[in-house]
């Protein structure tokens, strides 16, 4: 346990983990607005809007002890679902539920405007809407900004709800000092975020209200640059004398423990509130990338993304005019969210050349102390790639931040969704006649009697290449055809009231009212993909052992009675990961092929973004479950490696080989992300020279053209002793993928697999 | 001249990139092959020996035999796997044959600019750790024209050079070799030379004599003490270690201790050779402490582990 700067930091930390271990009552999913039949006529927006206001006005408040920060969000997890009241009829239900879509296919990760929300509040807000609908004639528009303005009243109104509630315990508080606060507590409540906030206390109370209310109304969304826009009033405050660093940490380490109440380590007391249309984009739902299967198999899934909800926060890097970002609160995040041991926020730290030697000291030494907070991102190989390849302009490109997971986008200005191109599946569709090993169903392009056929590897590999570009072509396709279903079933008045420019453009943000709208395409499984193609370059090619057929006979039995042949494609070919010539040329290649057919899109299309990246987030088992057996020595069903993390234990020449083999492409091409996973451990005797080498590890993978790394540092013996003993191992943090999780908290079958990771000695 | 540096080959048994642990910063260790000394402790013992051998790890082992099937001489095998050692030829054919990397080959050609090569690719991240390329053993003087074609190499292109030696060898060569060496990791085993001829074969004269004279050559030299318990953890040896650098290795201020592990162990196993080291007494922490407090004491740097 580390330890803790303050009494009610210690406190609020011991009351937080308490509530792990309680089951976490769910709230809303029983209620409905559709009372009266003028509540049925009322176009989507506004029957959204006023669920939402049901939300605001009946939603169970709660006030801890000690807390500086106040507001209880509803129950709801990314692996579990989560509640809102019905406002759909029952046919418009069943009409979406043809393109996979309910009132819960809300998609998350777009972040709000908080800038703006801290400088001119709601009623700013709503002053803008107001101005715009005295000149609006459009219907379409002027039923969008009168939700929007709904929803921002109804918000104001769950403020004035704790204002009272706290004014009320005050009253009954016997300490004199916890009153005092409270008071203060219920007059910023009455404040903020209706009206701007003016200091740092009250900047922080309205992000979490409006975080809060989000999550509590279907959206799981992020925060953004945190540092930059809370700066102004730390800076104010701490400057004229009224706050001290400590007071600061206190309130920084009080609104931090919200982002974790909902967290549940019991798999009995999670409820199941996933419906169909959760994680859904619409779409045909035979296509794979429409809806995302979660698998709520309690062994299976608990853990993985039970106590997930994309809450991420970006500190550190560039300006929007180029010079450098880092201000005491980048540091002030990173040190609390560490010092209590907390998972949620994700924070990820931008790193740039600008980036002051003692701050990348800094986090470098955060990192060996375990935790793996914060994430790593790379300002210049990503600003590149958003100014030159995507044609961002520079001051919106400067304000990128990492979404839900760690992907890459304009913070408060932008509506994300991304596909996985599963690559390993598309292989199986080549050796199995366009369909799929595990299910059977069509896949890909039946490649008919061509496998005789293909008599060089470029052969091969264009065969391989079709069946990718199919999935790729298909997925976006759907995107396109489907695109405006969502808007028609669950739109978002109230987050897109916080977007730029949904309001300006009077429309919502599933309406394309954002400034920037991006769809990513994610490689899946790639790592075996490239090392699949390296064994069959070489034992089919080069060493002629075997033909394609034999191949595919050998992947369809599964490797059965072919354990030699196995053992061989496992410790006998190149590997992705080792900066192995022959390996990294076949990923190259891949890549640059994938990029090209993303870019392709993204010609082609006037309103949409299209971007690539490497992901499975923390879903690299599920992914790996649901395909069959790879000819890299993998089995059906094994899990994958996570996003752009080489192979499982087949990284054997140390992680410098790792970040080489990781940026011989060029990563500015994969806007949208592609992170290196490592799990680390230390031999050395001093702190010092630890931090040292591992900043400078960073530092390399930054000048090399990394995009995203994610660094654990945990040894494989406190992994044992962790599953042992959790009781001791509480608050072990570890990096999945996509989160960083508890890793007492994760099923068996979890935990074992993330301790086959390679461990990398520093 | 420089056409013969590129074709004279030797013998490198690893190269293991990312190293933090010989040297400073992050570091490529090439490891030769070859010895001079005999030590029964000694944590690389498939480096003992200079020419090429077969590693054999019977848990990958799945006892298909291949290996037997392809050995020119099959009657060297006979259960799971196992070789004869004694007769084999070091063709290894077994080697590529075993499916399972159960057989591993300690030792392959290659030329000095094959090493720097590699030894290259990881320039970046020594430059932003202070790191570099550390050349050990084995005993590297053993293959004396090809280690100065490494380090020769490696300066050439502006990378920091180690070398880790047991210090045993002929000064002409050895002097050579130290003009393209930035950091000396100097072994000093035992100040009583008998000793230290009963347990590493050698007397220790020659090494003490390159260790004064390679002393004021070098821009930085570290004496490394492996502590073994029953051979050299007297705190009298330890005190006339301390009085030997400060009386003659001028300038020469820090040494490592680095305690005995049993990792010759298991890899003796591997290579079919007897474990010649018997351990008389575990090595406590206290102990090491004690070495480390009296050198200290005599004003040395010291450090735990290197």
């Amino acid at each position: 346990m580390s330890s803790i700067s303050s009494t009610r930091l210690k406190l609020l930390k011991e009351q937080l983990f308490h509530g792990f271990f309680v089951k976490k009552e769910w709230w809303g999913d029983d209620l409905t607005i559709l009372n009266t039949p003028e509540v049925e006529k009322k176009s989507i927006s506004m029957r959204k809007a006023l669920a939402f206001e049901k939300v605001c006005l009946e939603m169970p408040l709660e006030i801890k002890p000690h807390e500086l920060i106040v507001g209880l969000a509803t129950m709801s997890s990314v692996g579990f679902g989560h509640t809102f009241p019905k406002y759909e009829t029952d046919e418009e239900a069943k009409y979406f539920a043809q393109f996979s879509l309910d009132r819960k296919s809300v998609w998350g990760h777009h972040m709000p405007y908080y800038k703006k929300l801290l400088e001119v509040g709601y009623s700013g807000i709503l002053a803008e809407i107001e101005q715009k609908l005295k000149t609006e004639a459009d219907p379409e528009v002027i039923d969008f900004l009168t939700s929007a303005a709904h929803t921002l009243k109804a918000a104001a109104a769950l403020s004035k709800r704790y204002e009272a509630l706290i004014k009320e315990s005050a009253q009954s508080e016997q300490d004199d000092l916890r009153r005092t606060e409270l008071l203060e507590l219920s007059r910023i409540c009455a404040k903020v975020p209706n009206e701007p906030a003016e200091s740092f206390h009250e900047a922080l109370q309205s992000v979490w209200f409006v975080h809060m209310l989000l999550h509590s109304t279907l959206s799981y969304t992020p925060l953004g640059r945190i540092d930059q826009y809370l700066w102004p009033y730390y800076e104010k405050d701490f400057n004229e004398g009224r706050l001290t660093r400590q007071e600061a940490k206190d309130l920084i380490g009080s609104f931090l423990i919200k982002f974790n109440e909902r967290t549940q380590f019991r798999s009995e007391h999670m409820e199941n509130h996933m419906s169909e249309g959760d994680w859904s984009q619409g779409g045909d739902p035979n296509e794979p990338t429409t809806t995302f299967d979660m698998e709520n198999d309690a062994d299976y899934n608990f853990g993985q993304s039970a106590n997930h909800w994309l809450q991420s926060a970006t500190v550190g890097g560039l300006k929007p005019d180029g010079t450098d970002a880092t201000n005491e609160l980048s540091y002030l995040f990173i040190e609390t969210l560490n010092e209590l041991e907390l998972v949620s926020p994700m924070i990820s730290a931008r790193l740039s050349d600008l980036t002051p030697k003692e701050y990348k000291s800094f986090v470098g030494g955060e990192l060996c102390e375990g935790g793996a907070q914060p994430v790593l991102f790379n300002d210049e190989v990503i600003i590149k790639g958003l100014t030159q390849r995507l044609n961002i302009p520079k001051e919106d490109a400067f304000d990128y931040a990492s979404d839900g997971c760690w992907e890459v986008l304009i913070y408060g200005r932008t509506e994300y969704s991304y596909g996985h191109i599963e690559v390993m599946p598309c292989m199986e569709a080549l050796f199995n006649k366009g369909c799929s090993f595990v299910t059977g169903r069509k896949i890909g392009v039946d490649p008919g009697d061509t496998l005789n056929s293909l008599n060089t590897f470029d052969e091969f590999y264009e065969a391989y290449f079709e069946q990718v570009r199919y999935r790729i072509d298909n997925a976006v396709k759907n995107k396109m055809k489907y695109y405006d279903k969502v808007h028609q079933i669950a739109p978002e008045p109230y987050l897109s009231a916080l977007v730029d420019d949904c309001i300006e453009n009077g429309r919502d943000l599933t309406n394309r009212g954002a400034r920037y709208r991006i769809y990513s395409l994610f490689a899946t499984g790639l790592s075996h993909c490239i090392d699949s193609l390296s064994a069959i370059k070489k034992l089919v090619y080069d060493e002629k052992r075997l033909t394609l057929l034999e191949v595919a006979a050998i992947i369809k039995d599964n490797w059965k009675d072919n354990e030699a042949l196995r053992q061989y494609c496992l410790n006998k070919t190149p590997k992705y990961g080792n900066d192995d010539k022959e390996a990294d040329a076949i990923l190259v290649r891949f890549m640059n092929d994938f990029c090209d057919r993303a870019d392709y899109w993204n010609s082609s299309i006037d309103w949409l973004t299209i971007t690539a990246g490497v992901a499975t987030f923390e879903n690299y088992p599920r992914f790996g479950r649901q395909a069959w057996a790879s000819f890299d020595g993998r089995f059906a069903h094994e899990a994958f490696s996570s996003n752009y993390s080489p192979a499982v234990g087949r990284d054997q020449e140390g992680p410098t080989a790792v970040v080489l083999s990781s940026t011989k492409v060029d990563l500015s091409r994969l806007n949208s992300g592609c992170p290196i996973d490592l799990r680390i451990s230390f031999n050395k005797n001093s702190k010092d020279e630890c931090k040292d080498i591992l900043s400078a590890f960073i530092e390399s993978f930054r000048s090399l053209g990394g995009n995203i790394m994610t660094i654990t540092k945990v040894d494989i013996e406190t992994l044992k002793k962790a599953q042992e003993n959790p009781e001791q191992y509480m608050s072990l943090r570890v990096r999945l993928g996509g989160l960083t999780v508890y890793f007492v908290q994760l099923a068996k079958a979890q935990q074992d697999e993330y301790m086959r990771r390679t461990e990398h000695n520093f | 001249m420089k056409n013969n540096e590129e074709t004279v080959l030797g013998t490198v048994l690893d190269i293991e990139r990312f190293s933090v642990h010989d040297g400073r910063g992050i570091r490529t260790v090439v490891f030769l092959k070859g010895c001079p000394l005999k030590c029964g402790w000694c944590a690389n013992p498939e480096s003992q020996q200079l020419k090429p051998q077969i590693g054999f790890f019977r848990d990958k082992c799945a006892a298909c035999m291949k290996c037997a099937e392809i050995c020119p001489n099959g009657r060297l095998f006979k259960e799971q796997g196992k070789l004869d050692f004694l007769n084999c030829t070091g063709c290894m054919k077994c080697v590529d044959a075993c499916y399972y990397g159960a057989r591993i080959q300690y030792g392959r050609q290659m030329s000095a600019a094959e090493v720097v090569k590699i030894v290259k690719r990881d320039k970046v991240f020594y430059d932003n750790s202070g790191g570099g390329v550390t050349l050990s053993g084995g005993e590297m003087s053993m293959q004396p024209g090809f280690a100065l074609n490494i380090l020769k190499g490696c300066k050439s292109e502006g990378i920091h050079t180690a070398v880790e030696t047991c210090g045993y060898s002929n000064w002409e060569q050895f002097s050579k070799i130290l003009e393209y060496v930035d950091m000396l990791l100097y072994d000093i085993k035992h100040m009583d030379s008998s000793i230290h001829k009963a347990k590493t074969g050698v007397l220790n004269a020659l090494i003490l004599e390159n260790a004064i004279k390679a002393a004021p050559l070098v821009k930085e030299m570290i004496i490394r003490y492996p502590v073994i318990p029953g051979f050299n953890d007297s705190l009298d040896n330890a005190l006339a270690l301390a009085r030997f650098m400060k009386a003659k290795l001028k300038g020469v201020k820090r040494v490592d201790l680095l305690p005995y592990h049993s990792m010759g162990l298991s890899k003796c196993e591997r290579i079919g050779k007897p474990y010649p080291f018997t351990l008389p007494y575990e090595l406590s922490t206290e102990k090491v402490q004690q070495l480390y407090e009296l050198l200290k004491a005599e004003g040395l740097d010291v450090t735990i582990g290197g």
